[in-house]
């Protein structure tokens, strides 16, 4: 079931960096055989998709996992689905190059590859999935907003059941989301927007090259609905979604600023104090209602 | 002057850089690629304390330590690295200066064992009053070293700078500020020691191999001749492996002699920016008198700088930033006063710059504010003011070849189109209510190349050049290749001096049993210094075979042939002397600081968005009186990456402290600009010879730290109205100035 050349690979980096080798390594090739491994491994296990993530958390010893599943054997996970009623499915491998690439997910989507264009530098983009993003809950994730802002879905699995949450639902806070030990994250799905629909994200970093976010936002206008309304990240522990409707009609940027600097809770950290967040995430919704009216 | 003018042969040309291809095709063995049959991992187990007194080690008695290779203090020969003193121990003993001083070594085959070894080890320290930072150590409190904390002092007098500036006619004051700097080199520090029966070996990434050879024998008791020091390729340095190998060479060399087995030990980036040395933080006082028509009078600057909790290089960095303290201008009274204090910080050392960029962003600063006051245009003040041929400088040199900084201003002004934007761009030309702000601001700075004052004598650096057969030519020298390229310029100088091909030069691997001592790789010295003697040693091997040639004829091939035939071997052994007439006083800071310096003006210009504040450089001019550029391209590498590590220390470098611990030790918190930070860079290079050089060069390699700081201050000022006397210049503090700005206005 086991590739040895991916093993060897693993092995190998592993050691290099002084990881911590003492689990076992599968790739399961079927969604059957990865529910079942994962609920052998119970907490001992940790998921593998890109490993941006998780082999940073190894090195650092922050996680010490008995096993290790690597998703990517799964061919279903994979998929990159655009579905006649417009939604589309994102696949728990989907890499955010994959995203980017896609140029079918622009319009009412365009947040998304845009934001997933901010994530780290493009190596790591080669490899990094948009289901992890999301799964190590970061409250600087990129892709966080955009897809909160698109009303999209988690899909989580066990051997029996299948649920689907929202990502405020799914995120609890820093680092931490609902995901049950015997779950894994099969897929985003990203709702069909009505005709019309445009998003955008920015971004506010320290240098230009790749930086995690100050402060980061996603907003989606649906003129068919009538919904106004903006997600933003790195300024609390959860991605905080703000509803603005009542401003559909007069774009009053400066207000929508002033209720978004309101929801917030930001800290003040190494890469910047409360009230430059603070200040910062109006800028960033004031920019984004100018690249709605451009 | 020479300008930009090609000449015959290989200096000034730009052959492709020699240690490029394996660079590029991912096939250089850096020490971590490097396999030591039979190596083993090392760690070190750090103090968590910034300062107290070790009542003991605990090993977890229920931790298998029977494969784990322990050394504490007490295991070492001589519990000393030697560096200019012998003040910092190899491994603490009785107490702890810094929260990250090494207590004890392991080493381990099993890595994932190792890291838990590391756990189990558990340090009883009982925590003393440590000094956080400068104040703390000026107060004396507590008192640690002699009777005021202070490392050491240095002074340069020049007239009576204090009347002068009374009787001036304008009289300015200012304090300016700045901090930490991570060097960030790509690769962190690594070494590997092993010994056989001709002694010990280590190789590993470092910028001097006879110091590290130094403090091998020192601590080890070990006479050099038994020691094989040898550099790996090498992913950086910028001043961090000048003498921080010597720590982690000499844990693992003690390792491998207990374990029986060659030791490797590979610092992570966090222990790497924990644990090795910074720049030094400095305050600088300046007080300057000068009349209103812009003469000036005097200067008066007190020096303040944080040195750490050891001495490692803090003597000669201070005394740099001493001597470059009153900038690039004809002061007739000068007087500096310097003190470097103790505090339980790590140990901060040699960083590109050495002290000057400190003192320079001070006093460039400090020009600005003259100007300011006496309602000139800074660039017209620091004009009427430049030194020339004939000036003499504070420590009573005077100037007399190769000062070629008018030329600099001159020409920077003219390409960066200074004046107009002057006048154009800035707050006061811009709309009320614009969201962005342009500014430009200017610095003119000077950097002396080789050691300080009598270093150079002391030392007496040496190369050998070996003849090889058919005419081929081999430089041996311990100047090492970090990235900046030596090794080229080296074959460049060498091919040039004997008349041979660059292909037919080659250099030696840097190794201590097979290299002689050409002094360390530092200072801006190594193209300027020890080319000097590569170039002189070269010339003298060429005209021995054209001799052979002239008497026997044949080609250079044949005649060299025929020379190794009967002589053996060729070799042309050269140690560096000073000039003629090139001697410092130590005792009273007075004579030739350095035999030449290197001459710059740099010009910024910004764009200053005034919703997020966020800086953007968008030009970047420079010029720069390199004496002869061997290599343009290298030589433009090293002013572009020099200005592009100056900007970030400006902008957005800072090493953020709480209780003693760097709370920011990773490269996703100590931000460094990127590629795309780089402003475009107009880098023109004035060519002033320096007499001595080889082929008229000078020593760059530090200059372009020294002058973007200042410049990026005075541009920001233009645009915003906001004087930074302290750096980094944040986004986020330019965000609370402003706000400050126009609360005051209200």
């Amino acid at each position: 079931m086991v590739s040895s050349l991916a093993r060897s690979w693993y092995e190998a980096s592993f050691l290099s960096h002084g990881a911590n080798m003492n689990f076992a390594y599968e790739k399961p090739t079927t969604a059957q055989a990865l529910s079942r491994l994962l609920e052998q491994g119970g907490a001992g296990a940790s998921l593998l998709a890109g490993g941006t993530d998780l082999l940073v958390q190894l090195r650092g010893r922050l996680i010490e996992p008995k096993l290790v599943i690597d998703l990517k054997g799964v061919e279903e996970l994979s998929r990159l689905d655009h579905h006649d009623d417009g939604s589309v499915t994102i696949g728990a491998t989907v890499t955010a190059n994959r995203v980017i690439d896609d140029k079918r997910l622009s319009g009412a989507m365009a947040a998304l590859p845009h934001a997933c264009s901010h994530i780290a530098a493009f190596a790591i983009r080669n490899r990094a999935t948009i289901a992890g993003n999301i799964a190590n809950a970061s409250p600087c994730a990129d892709s966080v907003p955009p897809l909160c802002v698109l009303d999209a879905e988690v899909e989580l699995r066990t051997t029996t059941a299948t649920r689907r949450l929202s990502l405020p639902a799914f995120i609890r806070g820093v680092r931490a989301t609902v995901r049950a030990k015997n779950e894994y994250i099969a897929a985003i799905h990203v709702p069909a927007q009505p005709k019309g629909t445009r998003s955008f994200f920015r971004k506010h970093q320290r240098v230009r090259g790749h930086d995690l976010a100050l402060a980061n936002a996603a907003l989606l206008h649906d003129p068919e609905r009538k919904r106004l309304r903006v997600a933003i990240g790195s300024c609390s522990p959860a991605p905080v979604v703000v509803v603005l409707d009542d401003l559909f009609e007069s774009l009053d940027a400066q207000e929508a600023a002033r209720r978004c600097m309101a929801a917030i809770i930001p800290i003040s950290d190494v890469r910047a104090s409360a009230e430059y967040r603070t200040d910062m995430t109006g800028v960033l919704v004031r920019r984004l209602f100018d690249d709605l009216k451009a | 002057m020479q300008s930009n003018v090609r000449s015959q042969g290989w200096i000034g040309d730009t052959p492709a850089r020699s240690d490029g291809p394996a660079k590029v095709a991912g096939t250089a063995r850096y020490i971590a690629d490097i396999a030591f049959p039979n190596a083993i991992d090392a760690s070190v187990v750090r103090s968590h304390v910034p300062r107290g007194r070790i009542l003991g080690i605990d090993f977890d008695p229920n931790f298998d330590w029977s494969d784990v290779t322990i050394i504490t203090a007490k295991d070492v020969p001589c519990n000393e690295i030697a560096e200019i003193e012998c003040d910092q121990p190899a491994l603490a003993d009785d107490q702890v200066r810094h929260v990250y001083e090494p207590i004890v070594l392991l080493a381990c085959e099993d890595k994932t064992k190792l890291q838990r070894a590391v756990q189990r080890v558990h340090v009883r320290i009982e925590q003393l009053p440590a000094l956080l930072n400068v104040d703390d150590s000026l107060a004396c409190n507590p008192l640690v070293l002699g009777k005021d904390n202070v490392m050491c002092s240095y002074r340069v007098v020049l007239g009576d700078a204090k009347a002068e500036i009374e009787r001036a006619e304008v009289v300015v004051r200012g304090m300016y500020e700045v901090g930490h700097q991570e060097q960030m080199y790509i690769e962190p520090q690594g070494c590997v020691a092993y010994w056989d029966d001709a002694g010990l070996h280590v190789v590993g990434s470092m910028q001097c191999p006879y110091y590290v050879e130094k403090a091998l024998a020192h601590a080890l008791r070990l006479e050099r001749s038994r020691i094989d020091v040898t550099q790996s390729v090498t992913g950086g340095a910028f001043g961090g492996k000048e003498e921080y190998p010597s720590v982690v060479a000499v844990h693992v060399a003690l390792l491998s002699k207990k374990a029986g087995r060659p030791v490797r030990m590979i610092y992570e980036r966090q222990e790497d920016v924990q644990a090795t040395t910074k720049r030094h933080p400095a305050r600088v006082t300046v007080e300057a008198g000068c009349d209103r028509d812009g003469t000036l009078r005097g200067i008066a600057v007190d020096i303040l700088m944080d040195a750490g909790a050891y001495v490692t290089m803090t003597p000669v960095v201070l005394s740099r930033g001493v001597l470059h303290a009153c900038g690039a201008y004809r002061w007739p009274t000068a007087l500096v006063q310097s003190k470097a204090v103790i505090t339980n910080t790590p140990p901060n050392g040699a960083f590109r710059g050495f002290g000057a960029p400190q003192t320079i962003f001070a006093v460039e600063r400090h020009m600005d504010r003259m100007a300011e006051a006496i309602g000139m245009e800074p660039m017209a003040f620091r004009q009427k003011n430049l030194l020339g041929i004939g000036a003499t400088m504070p420590t009573g040199q005077v100037l007399n070849g190769s000062v070629g900084v008018q030329e600099c201003v001159q020409r920077a002004l003219e390409k960066s189109d200074y004046l107009r934007k002057k006048s154009t761009l800035g707050k006061a030309n811009s709309p009320a209510g614009a969201t962005k702000v342009r500014g430009v601001g200017a610095s003119v700075f000077l950097h002396g190349a080789g050691f300080t004052g009598s270093g150079e004598d002391r030392l007496k650096g040496a190369v050998e050049l070996d003849l090889l057969k058919d005419g081929h030519v081999r430089v041996r020298s311990s100047s090492t290749d970090m990235g900046q390229g030596t090794e080229t310029v080296f074959r460049q100088i060498a091919a040039q001096a004997a008349g041979v091909p660059f292909e037919n030069v080659s250099v030696a691997t840097p190794s201590t049993a097979h290299v002689p001592d050409s002094g360390p790789t530092v200072a801006s010295r190594t193209v300027m210094i020890v080319g000097s003697i590569v170039e002189s040693a070269a010339k003298e091997l060429g005209e021995r075979v054209r001799n052979e040639q002239q008497q026997h004829g044949g080609s250079f091939a044949e005649a060299s042939n025929r020379l190794l035939e009967r002589e053996g071997t060729v070799v042309v052994h050269r140690r560096y002397a000073h000039p003629a007439g090139v001697k410092f006083d130590d005792a009273t800071y007075t004579g030739t600081a350095y035999p030449a310096y290197a001459w710059a003006c740099d010009i910024a210009e910004v764009e200053v968005d005034l919703d997020t504040f966020e800086i953007d450089v968008v030009g970047f001019w420079s010029a720069v009186d390199v004496g002869r550029a061997i290599h343009p391209v290298l030589c433009r590498g090293q002013l572009d990456g020099g200005a592009l590590q100056s900007i970030g220390w400006a902008l957005c470098e800072e090493v953020q402290w709480k209780d003693g611990h760097i709370l920011n030790p990773r490269m996703t918190t100590y931000i460094v600009p990127t590629a795309l930070d780089a402003p475009p860079f107009m880098t023109d290079l004035v060519e002033e010879p320096y007499t001595f050089g080889p082929g008229g060069a000078k020593g760059i390699g530090e200059l372009p730290m020294d002058g973007g700081a200042p410049a990026l201050a005075a541009a920001i000022e233009h645009a915003t109205g906001i004087a930074f006397n302290r750096i980094p210049m944040t986004p986020e503090r330019l965000f609370d100035a402003w706000n400050e700005s126009q609360r005051e206005r209200r």
